[in-house]
């Protein structure tokens, strides 16, 4: 008992934040008070239910810390021993020889099969009362307490145990009638007297005149079904395996007493410790997590664990990864991240259908991964780049890559994550998803959880973004240049080789060579969108209050000035090089501001550093969230997606369950 | 007397608490009506298209008055774009949102749109093209239309797969014939199905790729891309080694050294079968002089001017598993050159499979000191944990006794070395 109080005291200290943020302190204290209240009267009672014990074997120093008379043990260390011919018997149900039924512990009772009386010691001795359940259908029995060992000193109580009722046949030793005596003094010896084979005992009670036990209390309702006032509605009909009606389905309970139950909870798949006054609190020995059983949840049965702080669900809810990609991107950004971790599997969802048309597997962790294919809304909201290409004049062109989303505005981005997520919710009712968005992917996951509601919403459990510009990036200005520097004037306005960079990231060919790595069409709106100072980002920053407390993360690069798009060719749109254009003096000043160079912007090349968080944003009452900040190395931002150890570190500190 | 007043004060402020939030409650609903009302306004401007919706009713429409509501839904709620973007920009904010939309009516137009996919998903992919044939003859296409191109552009390369090759063969006949109609249908329509086509991934799919290459002069281009596409979907998260032979065959075809070569050793190594893998490597071992040459190249100092350079530069795609032993069997031999090893360790090195910087270990155990740059280039690309994971439990095993697991030990460092620094 002590180590439990200790445990709890640095519960109390541990848990007490949380609790607190959790609204939950007057469950807690109240659970605090159970706990101390329920240690003081500990110290007086004890319970013997015999379970554990052989068939008619000795019970000898089993309750003293040693061992049975067929070796069981070492049992609790009671201070307790019994003389040699107190026995324990099985019964016959459970496949012992005992001819008895109704225990109120099963399986297991005491007995005597040789000499006149049985003999109970107790040298430390015990005080008020004594009390258990007997059957003794055929002969009366007498119980005699002494004050000193072995029946000796002075007889403190005289009980006498009237006949039971005879059961059936095959069990012809039920029921079990609790019994008691109060006395003044100490006791150290009782003396179980009578006809051998004639009477058993359970549930022997010390400190007490009313017998104690799990299901002392319990009202029987005939073939099996049962209500205690602690654990409700149950079934004992296979004991020490008990069907639990309030939800926690099968536990197996072997012994134990009111105050100290060690349980095992099939569906959690783990031993837990309650008192028969805690309950639903409980204590998990595997992770020392303190836990509340939400009485009545069922398939899947819900805990709050005061530890994590968050609920968990037995069956485990599906688990469930959803990947975003960024602007001139698609799924296949993915791949590689899907291969490592997901042996390929992870289907595509274009506005809730799974456009792959096969159901993924589920990785080491039980994890299943999907990803968006977002653009659903590229030709619906009428949206056209700078010079007025439409996401259908771009697939009309050579690349034939559908526009990806890069006509579409944040929030219908957003919704498309919602309808993603409607179909996963569809697919795996209940599960726990976490959002992983690269680039504007993130911003599409800020889109959705600021704005949407219901169980979409509620089905995320973590965000975390990589290389996404949060707090927009200059580049994406140089879409208003374009706009304001339109190609038809070019030669008066200067911008004519501004213009050939955006041809030249269309289709990049430096040296002869198409370089896919570095092309980029700035035409299209969602540049202008991604901007710095873009309405779009105002409107999401803005509504970050509105951001659920959830795990949040941010992926965050450096070592490229802004402007550089490739590691294969060093190309830096705003610095000279031999075989691709540059942007003029005019519109580098227009996109990174008067007297500012690419090196004022250090990041991955497209987004700055200082972009790719949110720390300042967030608000103050969401504290989970964490930064992963990677300033060696260089990772230029289309490589981002292939980072998968970063990924993982992230996932590992913010996902449980990914550990 | 004072315990009068403080309750007398106690009512007072209660009766003002009170009447301050049924003002406050009374707002926010007058509130909550305005916005209903700006929606409905907003719905009530668009326009009526329930004839047009009537075109999407054909024959094969086996529930008309539910398709007709599906359509109905469709345009009353999507055609409108949301907000006008110069409205937006002049008042430097976001007016109004695609979430003003009621959550019921968000989710309905998802669950509306798999009505769509459910209709077309098992049928055959004859059927489904003779629909897109029939929404491509039309001379406008409504939002509805577009919605039903959008559903038919996925689901089709689905029910070709679906379907066997014996009853695909209608479809390909009439999609060969689609292509080269150049009379009928416009370019930009064939380029919509040439696109749908290089999403169907199957051997006949890709031989009509080819056919379009060499047949279709204003698709080339276009033809070229989607074949540079090959691989790169995988179907069921699977690699499609069955798209190999069909690539092989027109790489031993091809003479040139342009666009279509590219496309062609890109889809060889996404794809990933060692019978392609053989082939390109031979290919650049008959080409290339020396290793170096292949470097220079990989660092875009040399123009390609051969097909095999194509193959380098694409030798970074590569990832299917099932090429791993082929590679490492190339690593192993005691005849292939350096260059086929370079080329072998090249490709290996480049996936995020443990199981290949297994096989790189391997290597590593027999090399020699010599070869410490090409250990320090290749384990330096490990990106993913489980990789690095294995390699650093192999080679802190192999610490213990390494003339057992290494040739040289100057390997076994170089090795450490990069792992420790982790880029």
């Amino acid at each position: 008992m002590k180590i439990i109080l200790l445990a709890t005291i640095g519960w109390l200290v541990s848990s007490a934040r949380q609790l607190i943020l959790l609204n939950k302190c007057k469950r807690f204290a109240w659970i605090s008070v159970l706990i101390f209240a329920s240690g003081a009267r500990a110290n007086q009672e004890i319970v013997l239910t015999f379970e554990g014990l052989g068939n008619n074997q000795s019970i000898g120093q089993y309750y003293n810390g040693g061992t049975s008379g067929d070796g069981r043990g070492p049992g609790p260390n009671y201070g307790i021993y019994f003389s040699d011919n107190a026995l324990s018997l099985i019964s016959t149900a459970a496949g012992g020889s005992g001819n008895f039924g109704g225990e109120p512990s099963p399986n297991t009772i005491m007995f005597f099969s040789t000499g006149s009386a049985a003999t109970m010691n107790v040298p430390a001795g015990f005080r008020d009362g004594f009390s258990f359940y007997y059957s003794a259908p055929y002969r009366a029995t007498q119980i005699h307490v002494y004050s000193g060992l072995n029946a000796t000193g002075q007889l403190l109580a005289t009980l006498d145990l009237p006949l039971t009722p005879e059961g059936p046949d095959d069990r012809a030793f039920s029921p079990f009638i609790p019994i008691g005596v109060s006395f003044e003094g100490i006791a150290r010896s009782v003396d179980f007297a009578g006809t051998q084979n004639q009477c058993g005992f359970d549930n022997i009670t010390l400190g007490r005149a009313t017998p104690g036990g799990l299901w002392s209390d319990s009202i029987d309702y005939g073939g099996g079904l049962k209500w205690s006032p602690w654990f409700g509605w149950y079934n004992d009909s296979h004991a020490p395996w008990y069907w639990h009606y309030d939800g926690m389905e099968w536990c197996y309970i072997s012994g134990g007493t009111a105050d100290n139950i060690v349980m095992w909870v099939n569906t959690m798949q783990d031993w837990i410790y309650t008192q028969t006054s805690w309950f639903p609190f409980l204590y998990r020995f595997s992770d020392n997590a303190y836990l509340w059983y939400y009485e009545g949840t069922s398939e899947p049965q819900w805990y709050h664990n005061y530890q994590t702080g968050r609920d968990e669900s037995f069956p485990a809810a599906p688990r469930v990864l959803l990947l975003l990609h960024g602007m001139n991107s698609s799924p296949n950004s993915w791949n590689d991240f899907v291969q490592n971790q997901f042996s390929g599997s992870a289907p595509s969802i274009q506005f809730g259908e799974n456009i792959s048309f096969y159901s993924p597997v589920s990785n080491d962790h039980g994890v299943v991964c999907y990803r968006v294919d977002f653009g659903y809304f590229d030709d619906r909201l009428g949206l056209s780049g700078v010079g007025d290409p439409t996401p259908r004049t771009f697939r009309d062109s050579d690349i034939l890559e559908p526009a990806m989303g890069d006509f579409t505005t944040f929030d219908y981005l957003g919704l498309e994550v919602e309808a993603a997520i409607h179909y996963i919710l569809e697919q795996h009712p209940g599960a726990e998803i976490v959002l992983l968005g690269h680039s504007r992917g993130g911003l599409a996951a800020r889109a959705f959880l600021q704005n949407s509601s219901g169980p979409e919403r509620d089905a995320v459990i973590a965000l975390i973004t990589t290389g996404t510009p949060h707090r927009g990036s200059p580049l994406g200005r140089v879409y208003r240049y374009l706009e304001e520097h339109p190609r038809e004037n070019q030669h008066i306005n200067g911008s004519a080789r501004d213009w050939q960079v955006v041809d030249f990231l269309l289709e990049p060919v430096v040296f002869g060579i198409i370089r896919p790595d570095i092309s980029l069409d700035v035409r299209k709106p969602t540049v202008d969108h991604l901007a710095d100072n873009s309405i779009w980002i105002s409107w999401l920053n803005n509504g970050v209050n509105r951001l659920p407390r959830i795990s949040y993360g941010t992926i965050e690069y450096s070592g490229h000035n802004i402007g550089h798009l490739s590691r294969s060719v060093n190309y830096n749109i705003f610095t000279w090089f031999v075989g691709a254009p540059t942007v003029t003096t005019q519109a580098q000043n227009f996109i990174l501001g008067e007297g500012n160079s690419p090196s004022t912007f250090p990041g991955d090349g497209i987004v700055p550093f200082n972009s790719q968080g949110f720390k300042n944003l967030i608000p103050w009452w969401n504290p989970s969230y964490q930064e992963f900040k990677h300033v060696e190395g260089g990772v230029l931002h289309i490589e981002q997606t292939n980072e998968i150890e970063d990924i993982t570190d992230a996932l590992k500190a913010l996902v449980d369950w990914w550990n | 007397m004072f315990g009068i007043r403080y309750r007398v004060w106690i009512y007072v402020l209660l009766a003002i608490l009170l009447g301050v939030l049924l003002v406050l409650f009374f707002y926010r609903d007058r509130t909550n009506s305005n916005i209903l009302k700006q929606a409905e306004s907003e719905f009530s401007l668009i326009e009526d298209h329930s004839s047009k919706g009537k075109a999407y009713s054909s024959s094969q429409t086996k529930n008309k008055s539910d398709s007709e509501d599906v359509v109905r839904h469709i345009e009353t709620t999507w055609t409108n774009p949301h907000f006008a973007n110069d409205q937006e920009r002049s008042e430097n904010r976001v007016v109004s949102t695609a979430f003003d939309t009621p959550r019921e009516q968000r989710i309905q137009m998802v669950e509306t749109r798999r009505s769509h996919v459910d209709k077309w998903r098992n049928e055959y992919s004859s059927e489904v093209f003779n629909r897109a044939i029939q929404l491509f003859e039309k001379d406008q296409l409504s939002m509805v239309d577009m919605e039903e191109l959008n559903v038919l552009e996925f689901v089709f390369p689905h029910t070709v797969r679906q379907n066997s090759v014996e009853n695909n063969q209608i479809v390909f006949r009439m999609l060969s014939s689609f292509l080269s109609s150049d009379e009928k249908w416009a370019l930009e329509q064939r380029q919509t199905v040439l696109r749908w086509i290089g999403k169907i991934q199957t051997p006949e799919s890709v031989a009509l790729l080819l056919e379009t290459i060499h047949g279709v002069p204003d698709l080339e281009t276009a033809a070229i891309g989607q074949l540079a596409q090959t691989g790169s979907d995988r179907w069921g998260g699977r690699f499609q080694n069955e798209l190999s032979p069909v690539l092989e065959n027109a790489w031993r075809k091809a003479s040139g050294a342009g666009a279509y070569e590219a496309a062609l050793a890109g889809g060889i190594i996404q794809v990933g079968a060692s019978s392609g893998l053989e082939i390109l490597i031979d290919s650049i071992s008959v080409g290339a002089s020396s290793v170096e040459e292949l470097k220079a190249l990989q660092r875009h100092e040399i123009t390609p001017t051969e097909a095999w350079h194509y193959a380098i530069l694409h030798l970074e795609r590569f990832r299917n598993p099932q090429g791993f032993d082929f590679l490492e069997n190339i690593l192993m031999e005691e005849e292939s050159t350096p260059v086929e090893r370079y080329v072998a360790g090249e490709a290996l090195s480049s996936t995020v499979s443990p199981e290949a910087f297994e096989a790189l270990l391997r290597w590593a155990g027999a090399a020699s000191a010599a070869e410490a740059g090409l250990a320090t280039r290749w384990f330096s690309r490990i990106r993913d944990p489980k990789s690095r994971e294995l390699v650093v439990q192999m080679i802190s095993s192999a610490s213990s006794d390494v003339d057992t697991h290494f040739a040289d030990p100057y390997i076994l460092n170089a090795i450490i070395q990069t792992m420790n620094t982790r880029q």
